[in-house]
Order: structure tokens, then sequence, then C-alpha cells
């Protein structure tokens, strides 16, 4: 019994810390690409600060396009992380600790993605310090009531504690790099992170305090970011906009594009490192689980815009949300847009209450896929089509993505792939000790 | 060298250096002289007012230009005007920008053997003029001037100049020559004159295809006028057409006739004061309503109501006049008039001065004559005849005919392409002048602005050099000069104070009543049935008037107010034939009329009558229009019209996002109650509107001394567009193109909104910032770039956007713009915004109609209607001087101040005394007023009290 | 120096309580091993972390923080936007909230450096074995 923990220790330690080992074919050409999509997307982002935002689609009315959706959806990856290492800890869900390092260092990325978008949709991005509060000549902070304000604190404050919570869950892992460490860069990274960690019985005592602590800190945070960027629309009068249903609707859609990214990322991972015995079908079960219930959450808040807009009777609540549904005769409105959508998130995730489909990698994989895509079009559609169909029918516009929005947003990707494959080589993908203690 | 020769060399050379770059450039520092000295102590940077003359039409309103330090900025209404008592259309709002004009010519140009232009000096084209005159006197060919309509001194020294320099002066050519009115009037009247109506005077006004609000006869006092007597003497005005125009959608009613059967409805108007006319057309209401199209029962109504009424007026033309029964229907109303006892009401002693206008017969004259190669030496001056003439004249090839072409113009056109020699005209607020807006009035034109990148002359500096160079005799050191020496014969000395402070002089003629009506001979009313099959109308455009203002990219800039397009050209069709042909906005048809051919992208026109296709004469140029042999004016009604869909199709920059107001309420009108059932409705609105007041949780805010509001009289709005130009040119607007107006980026502040929700007719909105209480736009901006002023102004601070456009996004009137690129005037083409073609962005040297008080707003930055808040700076100041606050009226917004019919008031609603907050009082409609925002500007049914702006409080004099 | 080195958890476990039972100090114990072991600390009788005072502290030091900035920056520049008053309490509870999380949980991080005595800079140069074995030190009396 206990012959096999320890068995299982070493196993556990070689397994995860052969992923760091010396990166294959492949991996140099996963790199590459990412790297030069982001190198791409900067570009046009240059090229844009130059011209002006004119070289965007955005037009009255519609004055935000493609980069807010990229913003709020990267925000919603952002999600499953801290709340698969957060609360699933909090509520003992042990299959967490198979996903945690990699979806928390996911968070961490696709935070940093996000926070470039506001800064990209900015019209005179050369002043965008002053969103931020400091004591300045113009003695004049920023507006407090301004729900953009309130995204600056929300975001930045996510990614700080994220971060944090992160290192804090690597300090031993990294303890037990320094043994593995194959040169001396690697050796003294590694010494100087885990900040001569020893394991004695009184640094455990506090770290886990720390860890519950710094869980309990981050639970409500989760809740409240995604809720924050909800407000961005919620606060506004917009038909379609301006619901109260928004702060969970979002959260909900966050997590549930979340843990469809999470999937998509774990199943190639866990196949190129061979971590197939750690990570096993069940955890993915949990993983897909969670992903029905939330898509479940997601489907209800799309009924309930629905049935809020036409019990109101408010005018333009039913027309937007006729229009949505039914586009307009015109070409080029979003008509199509919806129903996919509906699709991706509402749909095809029902076929999780199979448990053949919950138990198959590829099809989640696959499904995880979808999901993705369906989540992106939700931001799309509820950013878009409410600011093109808003209440004075003069001002009432169309609005088409350029190529500059579509090289941008493919630039945001190559970023957040760069950073991520970074992580699988620098540190251990998994958390060790955390497995280790399933075993004793 | 040693050190002490280098320090003096570099000393020297610097030194030198300096010194020239103190040299004055041209146009820089030098002052420029208006004809008349200026009042003393002149403090720099105050705007002043020097009054002149509008030229853009023959109705010649007074103009007060808004000068800072010599440059000429706006152009406004002189307040207290016979015509146009302060307010200017929307042309003449764009007229400052045909001085900036980039296609003005800025040389005289001969026309070089390779058929090239090359610029030339005025000696060399003096030279090349006498050449040519003594070569045509050799040959024995005729040397003839024709010019467009002449007004005033210029006419005598035309005179002068032909009968000294041996010229023949050819009736004057204009394409709205009034002809068939004209000629009506000399067979009825006896006058062949355009008579002012004084509309202000009658209490139902029948307008007969006349668009009395957009060209025909003094648009600016006709509007003025309509607007009055709706207020004071509760004007009904019905109007009937057979297409559709914004005269038809204005009026109380709307009569849509046949094409070509206005004579009947007329002579069953006559029968109706049982007056019968030989020859006219049956008058029995069965045989006219067969004839018009008309119901019996509306035609028994108007026929009602016209000999109800106790002082009517009806007027016959535009469209009306420009069919095959042209003339018939002039007759006939003009009999109309005769017979209802309307002549009081037909000023022939104050009639429209046409000069010496002739018809298309006089032009045809000519055609014939250069055919035959009589024409030596041809001055073509200020008109376009190749241009707009009809096709059949083929006037282009046969001016070549003449051996030596001279046009005087201030741009090429399809004229001065075929000429040998093109001299270039001064704009009139750089030239002295007089215009005659109508008999008895005289018009000071007065130079404003120094000729900054011209080289031009005008046409009376032209002639008297040109007759100084051929008899060696010279009176006059200038044009100006020999106009001093007109007035002081005609007016007497101690003319010019008056003239120069009021820029008019009125000599009282005698009321001169139209005598009692000849019977005119029966051809005169010959009508024919208009062909069955589409007709294509070349109706007159509120925008380009005949074509002339085409060129004004700002007047492009601006939709038009009944399909709200802006760039191009486009035919309007009738709904039911856009069905039939399956057509779809933008879709192209070819058109047709013998060998004229023309494809056009089509617009789907609402209440536009089935076989009736419009196109806007000002956007196509020359047609195939035929002379009309009974009045010699033109037929502008195009039959046997062949359409075919190429099955091409462009896109139609149209700003309006729907042509329906889809039940919101928008327009407070007891239609949109009926048909708008839904809870948000407007009755929803007025219902809980109140209420909404008071559902605040905060506090109201307080405001000290003013709190600014607007009110707009939508009975009395035109949407004319006038607000609109003059808002561009206040505020610096960006003038963005054809390209991003495709994209939904057009930059106005003040747009008018139409909505065709009424079974028949249409509502039009001006929409501008409604300066919210509760503003949405401002909560949101996370850098307050905009806030609540404490004089209730939504204030925008564009150096502290950084351009999140959250608060664009977040107005629910969409009245923010947002500057996508930098709009600015580039001087480098290189480095201009790649958007669009070059083109797009604003070409110099229009980028000096920009206003000094208004910052232009970089790239990146949002910016919105803010009131004008630099005028009410200005006049905080004047009145903080004087020790005073604001007084009610001295101040308004740019485009309360040109509203033709007077339809927005501006004020203080602090002051209980201020005529805004009188009307709100009264109950005003606010639009979306249920969403809580609580807008300052309100909206009325009229009648706004007391609509008469305080122009003298206002602070120019 | 007495050094015990195990492969598993229940040896090491049993031979601290045996230790403890011997009659050892528990200060002359030191026990270190590559997972948190819950059941050590009783046995040597560990006091409670100081840690959460620390993310109390920082806590509310971080909601005072958030009210405060906003209404003294509003009151220093007060400009009304939207009709609401200048100083409003609830749009600042959003960013009282974010920074009562942010400043709480850099505190609790803080604090917990502070009690793991970390960075142990001599540990950093030449770093123990950890992560294979569980290890109990005993000092000798003096």
């Amino acid at each position: 019994m206990t012959e096999q923990a320890v068995e299982q220790h070493h196993r556990l330690e070689r397994d995860i810390l052969a992923a760091m080992s010396r990166p294959t074919k492949w991996y140099w050409v996963a790199l590459g690409v990412s790297v030069a999509a982001f190198l791409m997307g900067m570009a046009l982002w240059l090229y844009m600060i130059l011209t002006g935002m004119g070289v965007a689609g955005i037009n009255n009315p519609v004055g935000w396009g493609v980069f807010i959706v990229d913003f709020v959806f990267w925000v919603g990856i952002a999600h499953s992380g801290t709340l698969i290492s957060a609360v699933l800890f909090l509520f003992r869900a042990r299959f967490r600790n198979r996903f945690n390092r990699a979806a928390e260092a996911m968070t961490i990325f696709a935070v940093m993605t996000a926070g470039l978008f506001p800064l990209i949709h900015l019209g005179r991005v050369w002043f965008a310090y002053w969103l931020f509060p400091y004591p300045n000549n113009h003695l004049i902070w920023p507006n407090f009531k301004s729900p953009l304000v309130w995204d600056v604190f929300a975001v930045s404050t996510y990614l700080t504690v994220s971060a944090v919570f992160w290192y804090v869950g690597l300090i031993p892992d990294l303890a037990i790099a320094r043994r593995h460490a194959k040169n001396r860069i690697q050796m003294w990274a590694y010494r100087v992170f885990s900040l001569g960690w020893v394991g004695s019985v009184q640094q455990w005592k506090h770290y886990n305090k720390l860890y519950g602590l710094l869980a309990c800190f981050a639970t409500p945070l989760v809740v409240s970011v995604h809720s924050v960027v909800s407000w961005d629309f919620a606060m506004s009068v917009i038909p379609g906009w301006h619901t109260t249903i928004f702060a969970p609707y979002f959260v909900a859609g966050a997590i549930l594009s979340g843990c469809a990214m999470v999937i998509t990322l774990m199943v190639p991972m866990r196949k190129f490192f061979r971590l197939e015995e750690i990570i096993t079908v069940k955890h993915f079960e949990g993983i897909a689980q969670m992903l029905l219930l939330t898509s479940l959450i997601v489907t209800y808040s799309y009924v309930v815009e629905y049935a809020i807009a036409f019990y109101s009777g408010n005018t333009y609540e039913i027309s937007h949300f006729v229009y949505r549904l039914l586009g307009a005769d015109e070409p080029g409105h979003y008509r199509y847009a919806y129903w996919v959508m509906v699709a991706c998130n509402s749909v095809l995730p029902l076929l999780l209450f199979f448990r053949r489909v919950r138990t198959s990698i590829p099809a989640l994989f696959v499904l995880s896929l979808f999901v993705n895509v369906g989540m992106w079009l939700e931001r799309f559609i509820i950013i878009v089509t409410s600011l093109a169909r808003d209440f004075d029918p003069y001002a009432w516009g169309l609005y088409k993505p350029t190529i500059i929005e579509v090289g941008i947003t493919i630039g945001s990707f190559g970023l957040f792939f760069t950073l991520f494959l970074l992580f699988c080589k620098a540190l251990p993908v998994l958390a060790i000790t955390e497995i280790k203690e399933e075993y004793t | 060298m040693n050190r002490r020769d280098f320090l003096k060399a570099v000393g020297a050379a610097t030194g030198g250096a300096v010194v020239a770059g103190c040299e004055p450039k041209k146009g820089t520092y030098k002052a420029i002289s208006p004809l008349f000295p200026l009042p003393e102590g002149r403090i720099p940077g105050e705007p002043y007012y020097i009054r002149t003359t509008c030229t853009e039409c023959p109705a010649a309103c007074g103009v007060s230009v808004r000068m800072i330090d010599g440059v000429p900025l706006k152009l406004e209404g002189t307040p207290g005007h016979p015509v146009n008592d302060g307010s200017l259309c929307i042309r003449g709002q764009a007229a400052i920008t045909r001085l900036y004009n980039p296609r003005r010519i800025r040389k005289p140009m001969r026309r070089k053997s390779t058929g090239a232009w090359e610029e030339i000096d005025w000696d060399q084209a003096y030279g090349a003029i006498i050449e040519a005159v003594n070569r045509a006197r050799q040959e024995g060919r005729k040397n003839l001037y024709l010019s467009g309509r002449t007004a005033g001194s210029l006419g005598r020294l035309i005179d002068e100049f032909c009968r000294k320099a041996g010229f023949e002066r050819l009736p004057e050519y204009e394409v709205f020559d009034y002809a068939a009115l004209r000629q009506a009037n000399r067979l009825v009247f006896g006058i062949g004159e355009v008579p002012f109506y004084d509309i202000a005077g009658c209490d139902f006004l029948l307008t007969i295809g006349a668009d009395v609000l957009q060209t025909f006869g003094s648009p600016v006092s006709q509007q003025r006028q309509i607007a009055r007597a709706r207020r004071e003497n509760g004007l009904t005005w019905v109007h009937a057409e057979p297409h559709v125009s914004l005269e038809g959608l204005q009026a109380q009613k709307r009569l849509v006739v046949r094409p070509g059967s206005e004579p009947h409805l007329l002579s069953f108007l006559l029968a109706a004061y049982g007056k019968s006319i030989p020859g006219a057309p049956p008058s029995g209401a069965a045989a006219v309503s067969r004839a018009t199209g008309l119901d019996e029962g509306s035609l028994l109504e108007l026929a009602e109501q016209l000999r109800k009424a106790s002082r009517p007026l009806v007027i016959a033309g535009g469209v009306s006049l420009g069919g095959e029964n042209g003339l018939a229907t002039a007759v006939l109303c003009a009999q109309l008039q005769a017979a209802g006892g309307m002549t009081a009401r037909l000023d022939f002693g104050r009639s429209l001065d046409m000069g010496r206008v002739g018809t298309l017969k006089d032009l045809q004259a000519l055609a014939n004559r250069l055919e035959r190669g009589e024409a030596g030496v041809l001055f073509v001056t200020r008109t376009d005849p190749a241009g707009t003439a009809p096709d059949t004249m083929r006037f282009a090839e046969r001016m070549e005919k003449a051996s030596f072409r001279v046009a005087l113009a201030d741009a090429i056109s399809a004229t001065s392409e075929k000429c040998d020699l093109v001299l270039p005209l001064s704009h009139s607020l750089e030239s002295a002048g007089d215009a005659v807006p109508h008999r008895g009035l005289r018009g000071l034109v007065q130079p404003v602005a120094e000729k900054l990148l011209h080289d031009t002359k005008t046409e009376g500096d032209i002639l008297l050099d040109l007759l100084d160079e051929m008899t060696a005799e010279r009176e006059f050191r200038s044009y100006a000069a020999y106009l001093k020496e007109q007035w002081r014969a005609e007016f007497g000395p101690g003319y010019e104070p008056q003239f120069s402070a009021t820029g008019y002089l009125v000599r009282t003629a005698a009321r001169q009543a139209s005598p009692a009506p000849k019977p005119v001979p029966a051809q005169a009313l010959k009508t024919t049935a208009m062909p069955e099959g589409p007709v294509l109308a070349l109706v007159p455009s509120i925008r380009y008037y005949d074509g002339r203002s085409r060129s004004l990219k700002l007047l492009n800039e601006i939709p038009d107010p009944l399909t709200t397009i802006t760039y191009g050209e486009w035919v309007s069709v009738a709904q039911q034939d856009a069905q039939d042909l399956k057509l779809q906005d933008g879709d192209e048809l070819e058109l047709a009329v013998g060998t004229w051919t023309r494809v056009l992208p089509a617009k789907i026109q609402k209440r536009l009558p089935p076989g009736v296709m419009m196109v806007d004469r000002g956007v196509t140029g020359a047609c195939p229009t035929r002379v009309d042999p009974a009045s010699g004016g033109e037929v502008a009604w195009l039959t046997g019209v062949r359409v075919r869909k190429t099955g091409g199709a462009v896109r139609l920059p149209v700003m309006s996002g729907s042509p329906s107001q889809h039940g919101r309420g928008i327009i407070p009108d007891p239609v949109h109650l009926k048909e708008g059932g839904n809870a948000h409705g407007d009755g929803h609105g007025k219902e809980h509107g109140e209420g909404h007041h008071n559902l605040s949780l905060y506090p109201e805010q307080e405001y000290r001394d003013y709190r600014w509001a607007m009110a707009i009289d939508l009975d009395a709005c035109t949407a004319c567009g006038a607000c609109v130009a003059a808002c561009y040119v206040e505020n610096n607007v960006a003038m963005t193109g054809r390209d991003q107006h495709l994209r939904g980026r057009e930059m106005s502040w003040i747009r008018i909104e139409p909505f065709y929700d009424r079974e028949d007719g249409a509502d039009f909105l001006p929409m501008l910032c409604q300066q919210c209480d509760a503003a949405p736009c401002e909560a949101v901006c996370p850098v307050f770039a905009t806030y609540h002023n404490p004089e209730g102004l939504n204030a925008q601070i564009y150096n502290r956007c950084v351009g999140t456009r959250y608060c664009a996004n977040n107005c629910p009137y969409k009245v923010r713009r947002f500057n996508w690129f930098d709009y600015r005037p580039r001087r480098d083409p290189q480095l201009r915004q790649p958007h669009g073609d070059l083109t797009d962005s604003i070409e110099l040297p229009l980028d000096r109609v920009s206003n000094p008080l208004v910052s232009l707003r970089k790239r990146g930055v949002m910016e919105k209607c803010t009131f004008c808040v630099q005028r009410i700076r200005e006049a905080r100041d004047r009145a903080k001087d004087r020790g005073r606050k604001i007084k009610d009226g001295e101040m308004v917004p740019a485009c309360a101040q040109t509203c033709p019919s007077e339809a927005i008031v501006f004020g203080n609603s602090l002051d209980p005394e201020s005529r805004v907050s009188k009307i709100i009082q009264q109950g005003t409609h606010r639009v979306f007023e249920e969403l809580g925002t609580r807008p300052a500007v309100h909206y009325v049914n009229g009648p706004i009290p007391d609509a008469r702006l305080k122009n003298s409080d206002r602070g120019e004099a | 120096m007495q050094e015990y080195r195990f492969e598993d958890e229940h040896s090491y476990l049993h031979k601290l309580q045996e230790l403890v039972d011997s009659g050892v100090p528990v200060r002359r114990i030191h026990a270190f091993s590559p997972i948190p072991v819950p059941a050590a600390e009783q046995i040597l009788r560990e006091k409670p972390t100081f840690v959460r005072v620390f993310a109390i502290a920082g806590a509310l030091l971080g909601m005072v923080a958030g009210f405060a900035l906003c209404i003294y920056t509003v009151l220093r520049y007060p400009l009304i936007v939207g009709g609401k008053p200048v100083v409003s309490i609830l749009p600042f509870v959003v960013i009282a909230f974010e920074l009562t999380i942010l400043l709480g949980s850099l505190a609790t991080f803080a604090g917990f450096l502070l009690n793991a005595r970390l960075p142990y800079i001599p540990r950093i140069f030449n770093p123990d074995e950890y992560g294979t074995h569980f290890t109990i030190l005993v000092e000798e009396e003096r």
C-alpha cells in the first residue's frame, strides 16, 4: 500500500517533469506559428495607431466591434482557471488537481491577452494612462462612476490575484524542480523562485492557511470580474444591453467558455506529454459535467432575455430581440449568427447527457471547439446587434469587421498560445504536490 | 579665415535669414479694405459683420458676413432685410465654400493648339481677345455677348461695352427662366414678370407644382412668409403636384394629380368661381376627376376651401409649368388669380428681376446663328448653356463654329471646356457690385475677402479693362468707381451710410396692382394629354438649384431631404414600379430617351405616384429636354422613356437607417398614437412623461444663472437643411466624403430625419444633441471628457477624450460623432489618410473655411453639438462688459440663426420670461422622454408665440 | 544532531509520535515533508497561524482605501455627470470591493512570507534535498 504510494510519487515526478524535457520538432513549429501570428497582430495594431480607428469596420452607430468582443471573450476564457483552482478547491472536488496548474496558467495568459483589447480599441491609446488614478497636473482623476474604470480595477485585480495564487501553488513544485534542473540557468531560476522552500511543518501550516484564504478571496473575485464586464453593457440604456440578468448570465457564459478552453488545451497537452495515466477520462468527465451545467444556465439566460424583453412590453426591447432572432430583409444582417450560437452553446452541449459522449476524449475536444466558437458569437451578437438597432431608426446601421480586426484577433490567439507553449516547457504543467497528496 | 571673420559671416548670414523671414508673405499681413471705411475702435479678434448680398440665386438675399480680422468665416442673413430678414437657405450658407472651392480657376487660361489649357496673364488674355475681335470684324462676323441673368449696374455696363466694342448683346440664358409663367402673366396681366407673392397676407394657399421652399421665386422669403402666415393667420396650405416634393410633404394637404392634368384642375376651380374660359379644358367634376385622378370629393372640398377663404392665393410653377401644358396651366392660374380676387396679393411692383433673361427660343436662335457660322467672338459669362440646354440643340458642338470663344466663369464647365479662352471671375465676396432681389430693392455687393490664391477679376473690371484697351479711353479707375458713380446718379449723394450699414437700398416703388385680365388667345390654352408609359421628371434641387452648386462639397455632404442620399446621382422610382421591376435601392436602371441614355442607380421613393420617375435637376446636367413652342420654356417632363434594368448595382450613400419610425413616437403626432399602439408609443411617453421626471433617485441638479434650452416647431420646420449647412460652417464640422458615408461615418451634428409613416405625406424631425439633464453619455466616460456644465450644456472636452466611444454607444439619440481618421485637411497629398479615394479628404483651400473660435478635432476623439457654446461664451463676455445677464434672443446657435421659418427657439429656461420657457410651459414633447434622460430640446407642433428673433438685440451691430 | 529519513508518510508520523512520547521537547524536533501532513502539526502541538490576521487587516484596509480614493478624488474636482450627485456611493462600492480583494490577498501572501520565513537566502544558495523524503531532525541537548 504505502510502497505503491511511494512508487506513485516517484512516477508522478518523473512523468510530469518529463514534459519539460527537450522540446520536439512539433513544439517548435507550434511556437513559430504562434509567435508569427502574434507579431502580425501587433503590426496591424501599429498600422491602426498610425492611421486611425477608421481602418476597422466600426462606425456610427456601432462604436464597439470585434475588439470589445475579443476582450469579453478572453476575459471569459480567463474564468475557468481560478474557478477550477479556487472554487473547486473549496468544494474539495478532487479532479481539479489534474487541471488547476494549466488552467491557472491559461487564466493569467488569457487576462493578459484580454487586457490588450481595451487599449487596442482606444481612439487615442497614447493617453490610455488617463484611465488610471494617479496624482497628475490636470488635477483630474478617473470617473469612478464609469463602468470602464471598474473594468480597469477588476481586470488588473484579477490578474494580480490570479498570478499570486498560481505562484503560491507553484512554490513546492519549483522546489522539486530544483533537483531536475538541466542547466545552471534553470537551476538558479528554480532555486530563487522556490524561495528556499523546505517543507517544514511550520511552512506547511502557514502555506495551507494561505492557500485556503487566497481561494476565499479568489472565489468572489471570479464572480465579480465578469459581472463588472457585463455591467459595461448592463449599465447602459441600449436595448439588448440594459438588463439585470447580465451579471450571472456573463459569469455562467465565462465559465462555459473557460471549461471549453481547458478541454481544448488539455486534450492535446495530455497527448503530447504522455500524461494519460495521470489525467484520465474520469477527470475529463468532471469538466464535461461542469460544461453541461453552465451550458444549461446560459441557455436559461437566453430564454430569460427574451422573456424579460417581451414581458416588459417595451417597444425597443421587443423589436430589438425580434431583430436578433430574425434579422431584417436586407442582406448583411446578423440573421444566422444567432442560430449558430444557439446550436453551439445550447444544443450541442446537451449531448453531454450521454455518458458515451462525456467519456470520449475526441468528442469532448470537438465539442469544446464548437463551444468556443459559440461563445465568441454570443459576445458578437450581444455587442454588435444591440448597437446596430437601438432607439432612433434613422440612426440604424450595419457593421462589418475588416481584415485589420480579423488579423488583430488572430494575433491575440498567437499571443495566448505563445505564452502557453512557453509555460509548458518552463514549469511543471501539473500540480505535483497536490496530486501526490492523493496517493497516501 | 580667422575666428572673427567666421563670426561675422555667421552673424551676417543669420541676420539676413531673420530679415528675410520677417518679410510679409502675400495675403498674410495686408489689410483688407472693403468699399466703405469700417467703424473706428475695432478690436482685433472680435467678430464683426459686413453687409453684402448673396449671389447664389436670383433671390439675392441680404448677407452679413461674419468676419474676424479681415477673414470671412460665415454668412448669415442680414437682420431686417426686406427679403430674408436674418435667414439664409442651405445654398446661401454653403456660399462661403464656393469662395474656397478647389475647382475654381486661378488664372486666365488659353487653349493651346494641342487642346491643353495653359495659364496666361491678363494682358495676354486681353491681347488675344482684341486680336480676335479685329479678325472677326475683317471677316464680317458678328461678335456676340451671352450672359446669365444680370441685374443692377452690371447690365448697364455690359450695354456700354457692347455698344463701344461692337458686340451684340443676346438675351440672357437661365435654366429656371420662368418662361411659361412670364408668358402667361404677359398674356393675362400685360406684365411678363414673376410677381412678388404676398403669402404672409393669406389664409389659404394652393401651390400647383411650385417648389416655393426650394428654388421657385425667393425661397427664403416664401418659407418665412408661410411660417408666419401659419402662426398669425392660421394658413391652410394645399399643394398639388404630379410627383413628390418637399412642398407636398410639408403642406397640410397634398393632392397628387396626373402629369399634365393641372389645367383641368384649374378650370374646375375657375368654374367654382363661376368662370369659364373659352378653350379651357372641360370643368365638370367628373371629367376633371377622370383627368387628374383626384376623387370628386377632394376636388369639391378644395373648391370649397378656396371659396371660403377670405384671402386665398394660388401659385403655379416649378414642374407643373415645365410640361407640355405648362403655358395653359400658367394662364389658367393667372385667370384664377384674377377671378378669385387674389391679384391684391400679386405685387408686380416688387416682381422678381429677371433682367433680360430670354427663353430657350432665343438660345435656339443663337444655336442656329452659330450653325450658320455668323458668330465671330462669342462671350459666355456666368452661364453654362452647353451643359444645361436641351441636348437636341447640340449647343456644345455648335459653339465651336464661332471663330473665338471666351468664357467668363469661376470654374470649368461644359461650356468653358469648349472655349479658347477662360477668364476667371471673382467670387461675390471678393468683388464689388450690386444685385436686385426684386424691383425697387438694390442689394450691395462688396468685397470682404482679399483675393487669397486667385488672380481673378470681376466681370465689370474685365469689361472696363477691355474698353480701355480697345478704345484707349478710361473714365473709371475700377468697376468699384463705376458703381459709386452709378449709385450716386441713382440714389443721389449721401446714400453711402445707409447702404453700407444695411446692405440694401429701397427705392419705394408704388405698389403696382395687377391690371384687369385680358382675354387670352386660345392656342395658349391648348392642352395635350400625356402619352402613356413612364415619364421622367427633371425636378429642381434644393441643394444644387439648377446644377450650379453641384461642385460644392458641403452641399454634397448634406443629405437630400427626401431620400437622405448625400453623394452621387440617382433616379427616384415609385414603390409600385420598383416592385414591378423587382428593384432594390441601388440597382442600376438604364434610362433612354431618343438618342440619350443614362445609367443611374434607383432609389425607391415613397409617396411617388406610379409611372413617374424623378431625377434631381442639379444632379444630372444636360438632358433630352425640349423647347415648348408655346412659351419657349423648357419641357422638363421626358415622355417615352425606355427603362431597362442593367442588373448592376451600386451602394447609395443613404443616411437614413429606416424610412419608418416604427411607432416609436419620435415625432409627436396623433397619427402615431393610433398606429404605435404599443406601450412606448408617443402616447405612453406623454402619459408617464411627467412621472419620469421625478422618478430619479438623485436630487435635481441646480443651475445658477442659465439653463440653455431649445424648442423646435415641427409644423414650421420645412426640412430645408439650412440649419445643417450653418452648423457645418459654424463648428468646423468635417466633410468626410462619399466613401466614409458608405461606411456610416457622416459627421453632421444636426440632421433632419424623414419618417414616411402617415398614410400620405411624411414627418421631418431635426435631431441634434438634446443636452439631457440626466445624460446617459456623461456617466460612462471614464475620464470626464464629457460632463454637465453649470449652464446645463452637455460639454465635450476634446483634448481630454481618449476615444472609448462608450458615450456614443450609450446615446439614445445617436448624435455623437467620432473622428475615425484625421479629417482635417492635409497640405501634402502624401500625408492624406488612406481612407477611400484621396478626393475624399478635404481639398485645399477649403481648409480656410474654419472658425477660429471652434477647435479642430483630431483623430480619435468624440465630438458633438454644444448649442454653439462659443457663441454663448461670446454673448456672456459681452453681457459681462455691460454688467448684465444675456438677454433673451441675444444669442442663438447657428441653426436657429439661419432657420428661414424661425422654427428653432433658443434661450434660458430658468428665465420665466424667455420665449423658450413660455413655450415649455405650454407643454411640449421630448424625444424618448420615457428613458428619463430629461432632454433640453423640446419639440412642439406649433404655433410658437412671437417667433420673430430679436435681431436688433443680436450682438453684431 | 540526529536525522531520520523515511520513504513514506506513515512511518514518518509514527516516528514523530514516538519521539514526542519519549519526552523529546517539540522545539528540538524539526520535521520536513514533501506534502502537507496536518497530523504532524498536532503531534508537535503547533500554534495556529497568524496569516488570517493579515488577511483581515489587508481586506479592511483595501475597502477603506477604495472608498477614500473615490470620495477624495471626486471632491477634489467635482464634476456632475449624468445628473448623479458628485459623491454617489453605489458605483464606488465596486472600486472598494476590488481593492478589498486586491490588498486582502496581497497582505495574506506577505503574511505567509513573514511567518514562513521566506525567502530564506542561505537555502537558496545551497538547497536541501526536497520532495523525496520525509525527514526528522532532532537537536542534541546543550
